[in-house]
Formats: structure tokens, C-alpha cells, sequence
């Protein structure tokens, strides 16, 4: 308890001296504070920006009081289905051809070297062709994050597979099992802990592409925000979505961070964590 | 795939052969997979199921390649530029995003190990701001893309402080962890020694955390490329990001095509040479080891 009190007075103390900086400088006049401007004057204006999160107040000016909220909370409920469906589907589909490429030979010779070229192209070149295929809307942002996400699980599957040690498969085949036994006893527990780890490490990709695909390809969603903030040279505004894609990415990284910890129950815990 | 690796160093005498007739099917199979790939997307454009105003297929976006390569930048989008100044221009755009990159990378890689070494050397100095770095690790960098413009204006600045933020803090971190990965045993023994700090720094820790240290960056690289581009596309008026953003604005979807292609490429040849480089740099550690 009195070690956690130490912690918590730590952070309070960090957070404090960081926002005390930004506080002094921005009250000594060391620059603009329109451009930047410091936590006390961006923070209580957040229930007059929050209107901006949502399009339909933005035009009506709707009772906002009550609406602020709601407004917030519905726009990061869109990004974040955006990025967890774009994830998951990412995820399963990359394993899938991952392990098809490693369990059909032909298929494998025949995909692989085009993934891997396919893989280097990053995610915002694809966004012309994201908006051309979905048009506006959900779409071309699930598409970008799946994007990101699919060919750097499908390699890491592949390279993944390649290190399974050859003892584990060889003792699976004395033992009699099948192709599918092996693949469901040997092969998919072995992977499973490398390739959390990576997508743990792309999450921070994937937050990244669902923001520059919404400020480009919808109409709604926390990236639409960031942009209307830059166009309308909203700086408050900037802070205030700064914030909340921060608290987002936080918790996001967090949740994944156990989900892990649960999902990989074989694993000693000092291992599970993330190393790298 | 093992079993030929193993044959193939048992035999010494067969193994220059065994390694040509290897590059040889290997590329026969790159060839096969390309133009399979290719052959799909032309069959579709052919047959009339896809629109090729939208999705043009390789052959026309790559044909044109001189009337695609003048719109890469403003100097060459009007008049009568020659192929060569257009040549020129395609590959002057990618240097400077490529340069942009790198800086950034380099000062995220010098900084972040200078900060980390230093919250470690200096525990009231890691109280006080690991708190704070821990807090803005997760702030995207698209989220910092108009404070950078609000700060830097429009250049090279912006686009180099984005690629920096989007690195350092996760390298800051990833330095504290492989710090305290490394065996209690190698620093005891180089105190026993007799080392000093400064020696235990240089000769232990250094060479512990570098390879793991390279390896976070190369997989952040990715991340790094795609930044420098949205913020070429928002707040400098050069590079690759700003040719993709106009092949969006002006719906031409060759020049979109073409300059994905130009970004695979350079993204794979940067990959490539932040690999050579780093199996250069980190001749201690074995060669099985290096990979991500």
C-alpha cells in the first residue's frame, strides 16, 4: 500500500512538473499561447469543443450541455470499432494464409514473394485506393487498418513457424498425430505468444492508420476531429483530441496487454510480458 | 526447407552449385508468383470486371510512367520537361522523404538512448519524467501532426519532429526494458573486475541492449515511413506524401498506383539497408540471432 501511495505520488509529481513547465513558459510569454496553448486554458473549455466531435451539433447547436458527452463518447465508440474490426480481421486472415503458405507448398511459393513486396507499401499510399474501392464511410478505414495490419502478421506467421523447434514437431509425429493434431497442439500455441507480441507493437500502426483514414475517408471518428482541429486552426481543440486519443491508445494497449496474459496461460509470466 | 539447408552444408564441394540452382528456382518462383498476381489483375481489367479508371491495371499505370513522373513535383507539372529532368524529379521526391526519415530516425535513436541511459543512471530523474514519457507514448502522432505544423510551420521540420516523436518514446521504453533485461551477472562480473562505470557502460551495456535496441527501430520503421508521408501531405510542399495526396484530390488513380509502387519499393530497399546495416554494426551477436 505505501509503495503504491510512492508510486502514485511519483506520477503525480512527474505529471505535475510537465504541466508546471508548459504553465511557466507558456505565462512568461516564451511563446504564443494561441499556438499552444497551456492545460488551464484548453482544459475547461472542453464541454464548448466537445460540440465539435460530433457533425450533426456542429450545424443544429442542439442543447450541447447534455449532448457534450455523448458526443465525445459516440465518436470514439466509431473509431475504435473501426480499429478493432480492421485488428481482428487482420489478425485472423494473416494467420490463415500464414499457415496455409507454410502447409501448401505451392500456394506458399506461388503468394509469397508478392505479399512480400506488397508488404513494404504503407498503409496511407493505399488510402487513394481505399476511397476509390469503399467510397466514404466505415469501410475504407476498416480496409487501412486491416491493410497495416495483414501482410506483417502473415510474415510474422511464416517466420514463426520457421522456428518452432523441430524437436516439438518431431516428438508430435512419433506420437501419431495428424496434420490438424499438430497443427492445433504444436504449431498454433508455439506462434501464438511472437505473434501477440507484434501485434501489440502494430497497434500503435493500426491507431495511426484509422485516424489519417478517417480525416481522409470519413465523415465521423476521432481522425475527423484531429483534422477539423488543423483546418480550423483550433488549437484547444487540438489538445483536447490530443488527450483522448492518448487516454484511448493507453487503454487499448493495456487491455490487449491482458487479454495476452489471459489468452497465453502457458506461458511463465515474466515471458508473456512484452521484451522488446 | 531444413533438411536441404542441412544437406547443402554437409556437402561442401556441391554446395556453389547447390546454391546457384537455389537462387535460380527461387527467382523462377518470385517470377511465377509476380506474373500470376500481375496476369489476375489484368484478366479482370480485360474481361471488363474491373473499371480501370479506378483500378488500372500494371500496364497502363507503368507505361506512362514520364506523364505519371511530372506530376511528382511542381517545377516539372507545367511546360515541357525532358524525360531526364522528370527523372530527376521522381527520384529528388523520394531522397527527400527518405531523408526526412532518416534524420528523424537518427535523432530518435541518439535521444532515446541518451534518455533512457539516463533514467537508469539517475533514478530521481526516471521518477520524475517516466511518468510523463509513459503517458504521451500513446498519443498518436497524426494527433501531434498541427502542434508540429503550429510549431515548426511548413518544411522539413514538421515532418522530421513527426518521425522523431513517432519513435522516440517507444524507444525511450524499449531501452529502460532491455536495460533492465540484462543478466545481473554480466555487470557483477565486470565490477569484480574492477570495472568502472563509464567501462561498464562502453563494454556491457551497450553491446547488451543495441541488437534489441535495432530491432525495435527496424519494426518502428514502418510506422516512421508512413508518418513522414501524412505529414508530407499536410504540412510541406514535397515528397512522396504529397503526390499521393494529390493523386486522392485529383482522382487519378494511375498516379495513385504508381506511386504506391514507388513506395513499396523504397520502403523494401530501406528495410533492406537498415538489415545490412545493422548486421555490419552488431558483429558480436551470432548470426541465427539478428532477426526480428
Amino acid at each position: 500500500m505505501t509503495s503504491f501511495l510512492k508510486q502514485a505520488s511519483w506520477w503525480v509529481l512527474s505529471i505535475g512538473l510537465f504541466i508546471g513547465l508548459w504553465e511557466v513558459t507558456s505565462g512568461l510569454g516564451l511563446y504564443n499561447a494561441k499556438i499552444l496553448p497551456p492545460p488551464h486554458v484548453f482544459l475547461p473549455s472542453f464541454p464548448e469543443q466537445a460540440m465539435h466531435f460530433d457533425s450533426g451539433a456542429k450545424i443544429a447547436g442542439q442543447d450541447q450541455a447534455s449532448s457534450a458527452l455523448v458526443a465525445v463518447l459516440s465518436t470514439c465508440w466509431k473509431t475504435i470499432t473501426r480499429v478493432v474490426l480492421g485488428l481482428a480481421s487482420g489478425f485472423v486472415l494473416g494467420v490463415l494464409v500464414g499457415v496455409l503458405i507454410r502447409y501448401y507448398v505451392y500456394f506458399g511459393k506461388l503468394a509469397l514473394p508478392t505479399l512480400t513486396l506488397l508488404a513494404p507499401i504503407s498503409p496511407f499510399a493505399w488510402l487513394p485506393v481505399a476511397v476509390y474501392l469503399f467510397g466514404v464511410g466505415d469501410a475504407p478505414a476498416i480496409f487501412l487498418v486491416f491493410i497495416a495490419v495483414f501482410f506483417i502478421i502473415t510474415l510474422a506467421t511464416i517466420a514463426e513457424i520457421d522456428r518452432v523447434k523441430l524437436a516439438y514437431i518431431n516428438v508430435a509425429r512419433i506420437m501419431g498425430a495428424s496434420r490438424l493434431q499438430l497443427l492445433r497442439h504444436v504449431i498454433v500455441p508455439a506462434i501464438l505468444p511472437g505473434l501477440f507480441m507484434i501485434l501489440r507493437l502494430n497497434l500503435f500502426a493500426a491507431w495511426m492508420v484509422v485516424l489519417i483514414a478517417e480525416s481522409a475517408g470519413a465523415d465521423s471518428g476521432l481522425g475527423a476531429v484531429v483534422m477539423l482541429a488543423r483546418n480550423t486552426a483550433n488549437n484547444e481543440l487540438v489538445f483536447l483530441g490530443m488527450i483522448v486519443i492518448g487516454a484511448i491508445g493507453f487503454v487499448f494497449d493495456f487491455t490487449l496487454r491482458q487479454v495476452q496474459r489471459r489468452m497465453l496461460y502457458w506461458l511463465p509470466r515474466e515471458q508473456a510480458a512484452l521484451r522488446a | 526447407m531444413k533438411t536441404t539447408e542441412l544437406s547443402a552444408t554437409d556437402h561442401s564441394a556441391g554446395r556453389a552449385t547447390g546454391r546457384l540452382t537455389r537462387l535460380v528456382t527461387g527467382g523462377a518462383w518470385w517470377c511465377a508468383s509476380l506474373a500470376l498476381f500481375v496476369g489476375i489483375w489484368e484478366l479482370t481489367w480485360a474481361v471488363g470486371w474491373s473499371n480501370p479508371m479506378l483500378m488500372p491495371p500494371p500496364h497502363i499505370f507503368l507505361e506512362d510512367f514520364l506523364a505519371q513522373g511530372r506530376l511528382f513535383d511542381r517545377a516539372t507539372r507545367m511546360g515541357n520537361p525532358s524525360a531526364v529532368e522528370i527523372m530527376l524529379t521522381v527520384l529528388s521526391t523520394v531522397a527527400l522523404s527518405m531523408m526526412r526519415v532518416l534524420v528523424g530516425l537518427a535523432i530518435a535513436f541518439v535521444g532515446s538512448l541518451a534518455v533512457g541511459l539516463a533514467m537508469r543512471y539517475a533514478p530521481l530523474f526516471a521518477k520524475l519524467t517516466l511518468p510523463t514519457v509513459n503517458l504521451l507514448a500513446p498519443v498518436s502522432p497524426i494527433a501531434w501532426l498541427p502542434v508540429a505544423i503550429a510549431i515548426f510551420g511548413i518544411g522539413n521540420a514538421p515532418a522530421i519532429f513527426l518521425v522523431f516523436i513517432a519513435l522516440f518514446f517507444i524507444m525511450t521504453l524499449a531501452t529502460l526494458s532491455l536495460i533492465d533485461d540484462i543478466p545481473l551477472e554480466f555487470v557483477q562480473l565486470a565490477r569484480i573486475m574492477g570495472a568502472t562505470r563509464w567501462q561498464i557502460f562502453l563494454q556491457v551495456i551497450l553491446p547488451a541492449i543495441l541488437p534489441g535496441l535495432f530491432v525495435v527501430m527496424r519494426l518502428n520503421l514502418f510506422a516512421a515511413w508512413m508518418i513522414v508521408l501524412i505529414a508530407e501531405s499536410a504540412g510541406v510542399d514535397s515528397g512522396l506524401g504529397l503526390v499521393v495526396m494529390v493523386a486522392r484530390n485529383t482522382f487519378d488513380a494511375q498516379l495513385a498506383f504508381f506511386t504506391m509502387t514507388i513506395i513499396g519499393v523504397t520502403g523494401y530497399l530501406l528495410d533492406l539497408a537498415l538489415r545490412q546495416f545493422q548486421h555490419r554494426v552488431l558483429y558480436w551477436v551470432p548470426q541465427g540471432d539478428r532477426s526480428a
